[in-house]
């Protein structure tokens, strides 16, 4: 049954591709990764460039100023629920992760675009370079930020878990055996958390937002090469699909650094 | 079997099941934020900043299915 369907199929392996090739005396570079993401770069300083020079003290309705300051405090009461009085110190890398990570799939929701010659059919979130390299920028954070409030030792001591506690709390020669046997359940369990972490916040952002691309990339084969009887159903279609990817850009951009800020928190939190 | 067959069977589970699960946990999720949302109609803000970001997580759960559907279908050999 011929169902005409081979231009699906290009449509998804366009989607899923990128544009290889050497740059700077690498080979095999996605190098329209590496354009997005310098748009990105003068998008975001030149916005805060420019956005320093006209704060008011209270911002207009609607402004970008009230859009930022709205995202800000989303995540400053949550870093102030959690960590207190040090929350700006975190603050800062909490929303430029936010920011990179917004602006990146907010550039999905465009149909694919030519820059300097080069066809970049998606965005950079959609590399799954960029989100491996952002979830091991947030583990390397929040065990950088560990050992430094911590000490190294002190951050070590943490992965066997409260073996303190424990000792007290077991009565008798039985705890001669469960403690040690907790301490090494806990080291397990901890070491696998770290791994844990990277890969559930490098793969969260990733599927999403290719999940998505693909998805618009079959709705579209299937759209455009379909018979014109069918064209007023298939052609509202991918409206759903991209209010949906608007959405869930915006969500996943929320969420990356909301975990990041959690795993901080819980790598920095003081002993009761 | 063809292998073939096995790999796109696979994919297709993967997808299929990795959905069911993810599903309920959003109902549930969205249920109980309706439910007291209806009791007490001033928490709106409290449980609208803590409902989006506790739907991508439970989200991401369906989306792992889907990545292992994605890679099942586009890996070579």
């Amino acid at each position: 049954m011929a169902l005409g369907l081979e231009r699906v199929g290009e449509e998804v392996q366009k989607a899923i591709s990128f544009k290889t090739g050497p740059l700077l005396g690498l080979q095999n570079v996605h190098i329209d990764t590496v354009i997005w993401t310098w748009v990105a770069m003068v998008i975001l300083i030149g916005f805060a460039l420019v956005m320093r020079r006209r704060l008011l003290l209270v911002p207009e309705a609607r402004g970008a100023q009230n859009f930022l300051e709205m995202t800000w405090e989303f995540f400053s009461n949550i870093a102030g629920d959690l960590l207190g009085n040090k929350a700006n110190l975190y603050m800062p890398i909490i929303f430029t992760i936010f920011c990179f990570v917004l602006v990146g799939n907010l550039f999905g929701l465009l149909p694919s675009v030519t820059i300097a010659g080069i066809e970049c059919p998606g965005p950079y979130t959609r590399d799954i370079n960029t989100t491996v390299a952002l979830a091991v920028f947030s583990v390397v954070a929040f065990n950088a930020f560990g050992i430094i409030n911590k000490g190294f030792f002190g951050w070590l001591a943490h992965f066997p878990g409260p073996l303190k506690e424990l000792w007290h709390s077991i009565e008798g020669p039985a705890k001669y055996i469960m403690v040690p046997f907790m301490g090494v359940l806990f080291l397990l369990i901890n070491s696998i958390e770290q791994v844990a972490r990277l890969v559930s916040l490098s793969m969260r952002l990733f599927g999403n937002i290719m999940g998505k691309h693909i998805v618009m990339a079959v709705l579209y084969g299937l759209a455009v090469f379909s018979p014109i009887i069918l064209r007023p159903v298939v052609d509202t279609v991918p409206l759903f699909v991209w209010l949906i990817g608007l959405i869930a850009s915006i969500v996943q951009a929320l969420i990356f650094p909301l975990l990041t800020l959690a795993y901080i928190a819980g790598a920095v939190a003081e002993h009761h | 079997m063809d292998p073939k067959l096995m790999v796109y069977l696979g994919a297709a589970l993967s997808m299929g099941l990795g959905a069911i699960g993810p599903g309920f946990g959003l109902g549930n999720a969205v249920g109980k934020a309706f439910e007291s949302l209806g009791r007490n109609p001033e928490s709106a803000k409290a449980i609208n900043s803590i409902l989006y970001p506790a739907l991508g997580l439970i989200e991401a759960v369906a989306i792992y299915a889907l990545l292992v559907s994605v890679a099942l279908i586009f890996a070579k050999g």
